[in-house]
């Protein structure tokens, strides 16, 4: 990779790092000869729900240490030893923090509570322990979807551990039940994975080069030509005659307006000065 | 906004000296000539003031960014160019019916943004795409070429529309410059035109290797960008190499149009990287 030219996408979570890189349309990865660290991915939106910006927090390590730190933005990319790394898109992630809200079905008193995916919790008056397991975008329920839910496991002693579902549509659905307690999800945390396109492209500069080679080429072709004037003087007994004849290889009728321009001085500087000779001339041939 | 009202009146105005420019070479007055260029210049400094203005406005409201960034805000500097380029034009060659044939399409511009109900002329904020100075330098680049192909259009279509030169009984064709006068005029936009096209596709090509480290996606609006530059790049090459001049020139020219107007408008219906272009 550092030593040739490729793109690929890389998929990196907040907290995750990698050392390898795997290359698009192959199965081949390459080592990155560093490591690269997404400490923390953020994205705000417009009130139109548009994204306004998503920025990433890169890390570089080389042998664990940190080497560079830098937050890269579309149009603003962290680049090292030869490698770019651009933010490109991003994604939603499995949500793993989850606000949850336990009711007592016998007094109504209500509880808020914080757990991730694999925490356990005991719930109160020693009613069980309560596991989150996964989380699930569309759960079905007897034949029917009832959207985003989150699965877990209520382990009670002396009873079978049975399987809860946590609909966060439904915040009434654990009711069902019949427990001393019933669980809702009131929300989570929204996680993001961050997209970032990684290249290594050596002949930028090469490539750069060639587009102004392109553009000073088409001008120079286009709008600079060969012109050539001729001032033709003949003198005869009493009076002199003059003659401007031009020729040019482009822009001819512009070049003609200039020749014909150049005439209009000459025959104003006879009238203007009748027995002077013409010292100067600007030629403007624009 | 003061500017979409101003930018609105603009239009009447550019449409105003359209007709200026067609009854004085239909009824042949050089007085309504004489106005004509006086109200093109004031199309002018209005479409300025509005394009200036609005770029004002969206400081105001906290956004600030130059106003080029969607369909709108691209007509009315599209016209602004077109308007721009006439007047050069005519203040260089003197030809004052060539303005019966630019001012209508700056027109058409202006009064598609102004009066058209599906185009959004409210100033929104930038996706983070489009946040760089590359969106300036990109945007005016290629809206330089686009206004030069279109007017390369108007004159090929006087060019198909003139008679023979030495046809003096038809005073009415007459009064437009002669052929070979349209005809180099139509390459001088053309050569225009395609300097600065070819120089919006680099910029694009740049802007999009630092934002995302490649230079090109083939996107529908990038495709067809190098269809328009290949047309033309043809139409130079042809009357170069192959000696083509006067019809067939400009035939070409319009049909470089008709593929401008396909990457410009054409491309909004379909899916890609430039689809904050189309409305």
């Amino acid at each position: 990779m550092d030593r040739s030219t490729g793109s690929t996408d890389l998929l990196i979570s907040p907290g995750e790092s990698t050392r390898f890189i795997r290359l698009r349309n192959s199965n081949d990865t390459l080592s990155l000869g560093f490591e690269v660290r997404c400490d923390d991915f953020d994205v705000s939106f417009y009130d139109s729900g548009s994204p306004k910006e998503f920025r990433s927090s890169l890390i570089i390590l080389e042998n664990g240490r940190k080497v560079i730190e830098k937050e890269i933005i579309v149009n603003d990319p962290l680049r090292y030893k030869g490698i770019n790394f651009f933010q490109s898109s991003y994604g939603a992630r499995p949500p793993e923090n989850f606000q949850l809200s336990l009711t007592s079905a016998n007094t109504g008193q209500a509880v808020q509570h914080k757990m991730s995916i694999g925490q356990s919790m005991d719930l109160p008056g020693g009613a069980g322990r309560f596991t989150a397991r996964k989380y699930v975008r569309d759960y079905e329920f007897k034949g029917t979807r009832v959207g985003e839910a989150l699965l877990g496991i209520l382990e009670k002693p002396g009873n079978e551990p049975v399987e809860i579902a946590l609909p966060l549509r439904f915040p009434t659905f654990d009711r069902m039940r019949k427990g001393e307690w019933r669980i809702s999800v009131e929300g989570y945390a929204k996680a993001y994975y961050t997209g970032l396109q990684v290249t290594s492209d050596p002949g930028v500069p090469l490539v750069y080069t060639g587009f102004s080679l392109l553009l000073i080429g088409c001008w120079i072709a286009f709008f600079m030509s060969h012109k050539k004037i001729v001032v033709d003087v003949r003198t005869h007994s009493k009076s002199s005659r003059i003659r401007v004849h031009g020729t040019a290889n482009r822009n001819r009728i512009g070049f003609g307006i200039a020749a014909r321009k150049l005439g209009a001085e000459l025959r104003k500087l006879r009238t203007a000065k009748p027995n002077t000779g013409i010292a100067f001339v600007k030629l403007n041939t624009g | 906004m003061t500017s979409s009202l101003i930018l609105s009146v603009t239009t009447f105005v550019y449409g105003l000296a359209a007709a200026l420019y067609l009854s004085a070479w239909i009824f042949h007055k050089k007085q309504l000539f004489r106005w004509a260029t006086w109200i093109v210049a004031a199309g002018i400094t209005g479409n300025a003031a509005g394009f200036v203005l609005r770029w004002l406005e969206s400081y105001q409201m906290g956004i600030g960014r130059i106003p080029l960034s969607n369909l709108y805000e691209s007509l009315v500097f599209f016209a602004l160019m077109i308007a721009l380029i006439y007047y050069v034009i005519e203040s260089k060659y003197g030809h004052q019916t060539i303005g019966a044939f630019a001012l209508p399409l700056a027109t058409l511009s202006m009064a598609y943004a102004s009066l058209s109900s599906s185009i959004n002329d409210r100033i929104q904020p930038l996706l983070p795409a489009l946040k760089s100075n590359w969106l300036t330098i990109h945007v005016v680049t290629c809206f330089i070429g686009y206004a030069a192909f279109a007017i390369a259009f108007g004159l090929g279509l006087m060019y198909l529309l003139k008679r023979d030169d030495n046809d003096h009984d038809q005073a009415f064709w007459s009064r437009l410059p002669d052929r070979h006068f349209i005809d180099e005029l139509t390459h001088q936009m053309v050569l225009f035109g395609f300097l600065f096209l070819s120089a919006g596709i680099i910029s694009g090509a740049v802007w999009a290797n630092s934002a995302w480290g490649r230079y090109w996606g083939w996107d529908p609006k990038e495709t067809w960008s190098l269809i328009t530059w290949f047309v033309y790049a043809t139409l130079l090459h042809v009357r170069f190499m192959r000696g083509w001049r006067g019809k067939r020139i400009a035939v070409f020219a319009m049909i470089g149009f008709a593929a401008v107007l396909i990457t410009y408008f054409g491309v909004n219906y379909l899916p890609g990287l430039h689809s904050y272009g189309a409305g």
